[in-house]
């Protein structure tokens, strides 16, 4: 069978980008003779599971659209890949994701892969290319001889572009429930601390921070920056422990991994944990006192110089290339 | 309470430049450290400990004999024992083996909470905490950044794209946590003293009733290549602000990233 | 001629041997030095401030008890280890080198001539960290000529009453409890009439004069002390009346290791830091670091730094063993290692070129740190009479040298 499942996360009543990007992916790997399966949860999974078909899917199966928390849903999730057992089930390389997968993974005793720079299915089992050191080995992976036919995939957001223009709907059947233990787990309280952040691994553009800009009021001329390049701000994890920015504008290691098409970096070293974070960028730019700094070792385009008078004359010069 | 910290030992990673003794320019040392991310597990277990809600503990972890110096260095940061699960069969484990292994070791170990780090170094391994959650049956609490105990269950503290949500999930549990956790503190000279002349259990696949037959990893590296070399960057210096503004603007419109 | 007599020491094996564990302490010492002391040195300098914080962190990480009994709460290390705690520390920064030197030197006189209760009631505080001591002997009058101590200690039933003025007391502003040197009986001279006593500082009647501005350790607060009728019970004296040179010189017999192991911390810090400079800068198309001259220098500074290094861990091994050629051994450690620090600070300021004598880099704070290292707990020119002194007797040959 060379059918390829993804899960479908849906919020706030629409499938999420990441339910759209693997939709796709998906749909690509699947094209074989097999289709694309979505697995949907999450509020509003029920009403859009069908509108899914423009995106790619053939066939959605509903595993709940109960507002809780992602990994409450495993039983169900569990079930229809043990009874459907497709070639592959891809995951978003989130936090939810990650959760889900961990769970396929334990309970099913699948391969897991990833996060992938590209996969492929080589005669119905998956080929998949990942970075691993920390960037300094790019790696090929296949399902060991012995291991069940079904692969877990963590795929990074940016991976696949959306289809634009579908068309049709898919076939939508709801999974019957099952029990696991991750039922348990609910969510006792929410705040929500800021507006709406759109999800930095959907921008295009990020400016981020780091240790150099100096304060949260710093941050202000990279806003004006970020907003003039139509992008997104981002930020190191010295700059969110500091409190400059809150926690969910982190890259790196520990917070989000981004593959925009331009990444600024202003006033950040370039450490390690940092680089894991953006080196997939498509064109990294960076503005930095410091000519040591080790971003300077990937960087496209290496800036020495005061980002603080540097960033406001950059911003007035897009703008005004703009105005003309 | 006890709660079992989950540790993995790993290469130190070259840290960036610093003045070191025995004339040597970095840090790459052959030593193996503590994998950087489970030292928040560790942080956040031993604050539970002075909190006393928590009474025990203990650390575990898989790997080659060697790995004991990752046990006994988190023992110097305080803990009551250590456990290694070391054996010959488990050379070249993968997530899988690992969260079987680890799976079975903590059904002998029964603790209420078993905690990890969110990843391993070069952030693969994030699947072990889940995957063992799912082995033993018992609820996830995944990427914490901060983990309190209340009467019979657990909670996290865990982001979301506009703040944070409070998740809770009665015990036992497997939580893993963040480094929002907070800064891990240093081994006291006492600890690492103390972490000297405590005993360490050993056990192998045998003791804990595993079949290595079973233990076979999942995947397999099939090739492994150095990324293609990336040219070497353009460095722009020694420009005023307004000349360094126009460069930066010229080359974005080379790549029509902007107008 | 019949061939000299060989003044080389006994090698009756004192051998020494580092040990897995020297290395744990040395690399916990390291990390704490690198990410927490390294970074507040330029500013301890600048301003010239008692780094209470990085106290607060040697004791909070059992940095400050090693040189006490574990009964007492301390960690009992041996030379080598206490030496290893110092160098890490010095490494990083001299001033605050001197918090677990002084930690040791001032409970030192208490520790070779204190009763078990005195001990008792005094260590548990020290070995904490919660209380700090200091060394009180030196006078204006009294530096290298030890015996021309000045200050009085009238015995007034069961009390002494202290009057007299200490100088150059490193920590004595900061001290909760000083080892105090006075003449009970001044008709005796210093030699025969010094007792020792143990004063706590919030007695009334002890004051601070001053503190002195200094080229260097400008963080480590050096006061001038005030005893104007300091009353302090007799149980609070060391050993009998009398006493008080030899105890005196028992324990700058002993503390002058540490000085050597904070001078090899600081040879240590300048050479690392002048490679990694050197290994960056670029004149004439090449890294520095390619130029012979300028690795025959580094060579120069390890090889000397590594030599005062085991030099002072030798010299750790026969005080641990309480050898009776103890301080010929401390001697030779000090001298050698205050002047490698002196010799390595200064060239890596050289290698540094025009940046290493701005206060941006710190190079030019290791060298003004280093100076002291060749004046205090004795000045070079008294280590070379100790070892001097030494060398004759051991030769066979009388001197009365001057």
């Amino acid at each position: 069978m060379a059918d390829v499942a993804f899960l479908a996360e849906f919020a706030d009543g629409h499938p999420t980008r990441s339910a759209l990007e693997l939709a796709a992916g998906a749909a690509e790997l699947a094209a074989a003779g097999g289709e694309a399966i979505g697995l949907a949860y999450g509020p509003g999974a029920a009403e859009g599971a069908a509108g899914l078909g423009a995106a790619g899917a053939a066939r959605v199966v509903v595993l709940d659209s109960a507002a809780a928390p992602a990994i409450t849903v495993a039983g169900p999730l569990v079930e229809a890949v043990r009874t459907g057992a497709p070639a592959a089930v891809l995951a978003p390389a989130t936090p939810n994701g990650r959760d889900l997968a961990a769970v396929l993974v334990g309970s099913l005793g699948l391969p897991a892969f990833g996060p992938v720079r590209a996969v492929h299915m080589e005669g119905g089992a998956v080929r998949c290319e990942m970075s691993t050191l920390q960037g300094a080995m790019i790696t090929a992976s296949l399902p060991a001889p012995s291991a069940p036919a079904t692969s877990v995939v963590l795929v990074s957001a940016g991976t696949y572009v959306p289809a634009e223009g579908g068309s049709g709907k898919a076939a939508v059947s709801q999974a019957p429930a099952a029990d696991s233990p991750q039922a348990k787990v609910r969510i006792v309280e929410t705040a929500a601390e800021a507006a709406a952040i759109a999800a930095l691994e959907e921008a295009e553009i990020i400016v981020a921070g780091g240790r150099g800009v100096g304060s949260e009021a710093g941050f202000e001329a990279l806003n004006q920056l970020a907003a003039a390049l139509g992008g997104a701000v981002g930020a190191s994890r010295a700059a969110a422990d500091a409190g400059w920015v809150p926690y969910q504008l982190q890259i790196g290691q520990t917070g989000k991994v981004v593959k925009p098409a331009l990444y600024l970096a202003v006033g950040i070293s370039g450490a390690i944990q940092h680089r894991v974070g953006m080196q997939a960028a498509e064109h990294i730019v960076a503005i930095n006192r410091d000519p040591d700094a080790p971003i300077g070792e990937f960087a496209d385009l290496f800036v020495v110089g005061d980002l603080f008078e540097i960033v406001p004359r950059l911003t007035a010069e897009i703008e005004r290339r703009k105005g003309t | 309470m006890k709660i079992v910290v989950c540790v993995k030992q790993v290469p130190a990673t070259t840290a960036e430049k610093r003045y070191t003794s025995e004339l040597r320019l970095d840090r790459t040392a052959t030593e193996a450290v503590i994998n950087p991310l489970d030292e928040y597990a560790i942080e956040q277990a031993l604050r539970l400990k002075e909190g006393s809600v928590v009474d025990e503990v203990v650390y575990l972890s898989m790997g080659p004999d060697s790995a004991s110096e990752a046990l006994r260095r988190s023992l110097a940061m305080g803990g009551d024992g250590a456990v290694l699960v070391t054996d010959p069969a488990l050379a070249g484990a993968d997530e899988w083996v690992t969260a079987r292994v680890l799976a079975a070791a903590l059904d002998r170990l029964a603790p209420e909470v078993t905690l990890m780090g969110m990843a391993s170094d070069d952030a693969r391994g994030s699947l072990v905490p889940g995957a063992v959650a799912a082995i033993r049956g018992v609820p996830l609490l995944a990427y914490g950044s901060e983990l309190r105990l209340t009467d019979g269950a657990a909670q996290i503290r865990r982001l979301n794209p506009t703040g944070f949500d409070i998740l809770e999930a009665p015990l036992p549990v497997v939580a893993s946590v963040t480094d929002q956790v907070g800064e891990p503190r240093y081994a006291s000279l006492k600890g690492i003293m103390a972490a000297r002349r405590m005993e360490l259990t050993t056990w192998s696949v045998a003791d804990l009733g595993l079949d290595p037959a079973n233990l076979v990893p999942l995947t397999q590296v099939v090739a492994a290549d150095p990324p293609p070399a990336k040219p070497p960057a353009l460095v722009i210096s020694g420009l005023g602000p307004e000349d360094a503004a126009i460069r930066i603007a010229d080359w974005l419109a080379e790549r029509k990233l902007i107008a | 001629m019949a061939s000299p007599t060989s003044t080389q020491s006994q090698s009756s094996a004192t051998a020494y041997r580092l040990s897995r564990e020297h290395d744990e302490l040395r690399a916990l010492v390291r990390q704490l030095a690198d990410e927490r002391i390294a970074p507040r040195a330029a500013e301890i300098d600048a301003k010239a401030e008692f780094p209470w914080d990085l106290k607060q962190l040697l004791a909070e990480h059992d940095l400050l008890g090693t040189g006490f009994e574990e009964r007492h709460g301390g960690t009992a290390l041996d030379g080598i280890g206490q030496a290893i705690v110092v160098e890490e520390v010095a490494r990083a920064d001299a001033t605050t080198s001197l918090i677990p030197v002084i930690q040791k030197l001032g409970a030192l006189p208490i520790m070779l001539a204190g009763s078990e209760e005195q001990k008792d009631r005094y260590f548990p505080r020290l070995a904490s960290g919660e209380w700090l001591p200091a060394f009180a002997l030196t006078e204006a009058g009294a530096g290298s000529d030890v015996a021309s101590v000045r200050m009085r200690a009238r015995r007034d039933g069961e009390d002494y009453v202290l009057s007299g003025t200490k100088r150059f007391i490193t920590h004595g502003s900061v001290a909760n409890v000083l080892t105090v040197f006075a003449l009970t009986d001044p008709e005796a001279g210093g030699r025969k009439g010094m007792s020792g006593f143990i004063v706590e500082t919030d007695t009334s009647g002890f004051s601070v004069a001053r503190l002195e501005h200094k080229m260097g350790i400008r963080g480590s607060p050096t006061a001038e002390l005030t005893f104007d009728d300091v009353r302090v019970p007799a149980a609070n004296r060391l050993g009998e009346e009398g006493d008080g040179f030899k105890i005196a010189m028992s324990t700058l017999d002993r503390s002058r290791l540490a000085i050597a192991s904070q001078a090899v911390g600081i040879a240590q810090g300048a050479t690392d830091a002048a490679l990694a400079y050197a290994a960056e800068r670029r004149q004439f198309g090449e890294r520095i670091v390619d130029f012979q001259a300028i690795q025959f220098m580094l060579a120069d500074m390890a090889s000397q730094t590594e030599a005062a290094r085991q030099l002072t861990y030798a010299a750790c091994a026969r005080v641990d063993d309480d050898d009776p050629n103890l301080a010929y051994w401390t001697s030779a450690a000090k001298l050698i290692a205050g002047d490698t620090a002196m010799r390595a600070t200064t060239d890596a300021v050289q290698i540094f070129g025009g940046y290493g004598y701005i206060t941006e880099y710190p190079v030019e704070r290791m060298m003004r740190d280093a100076k002291i290292t060749q004046l205090y707990e004795g000045t070079q020119q008294i280590q070379r009479l100790v070892i001097a002194r030494r060398l004759l007797a051991r030769a066979g040959i009388e001197s009365r040298g001057r």
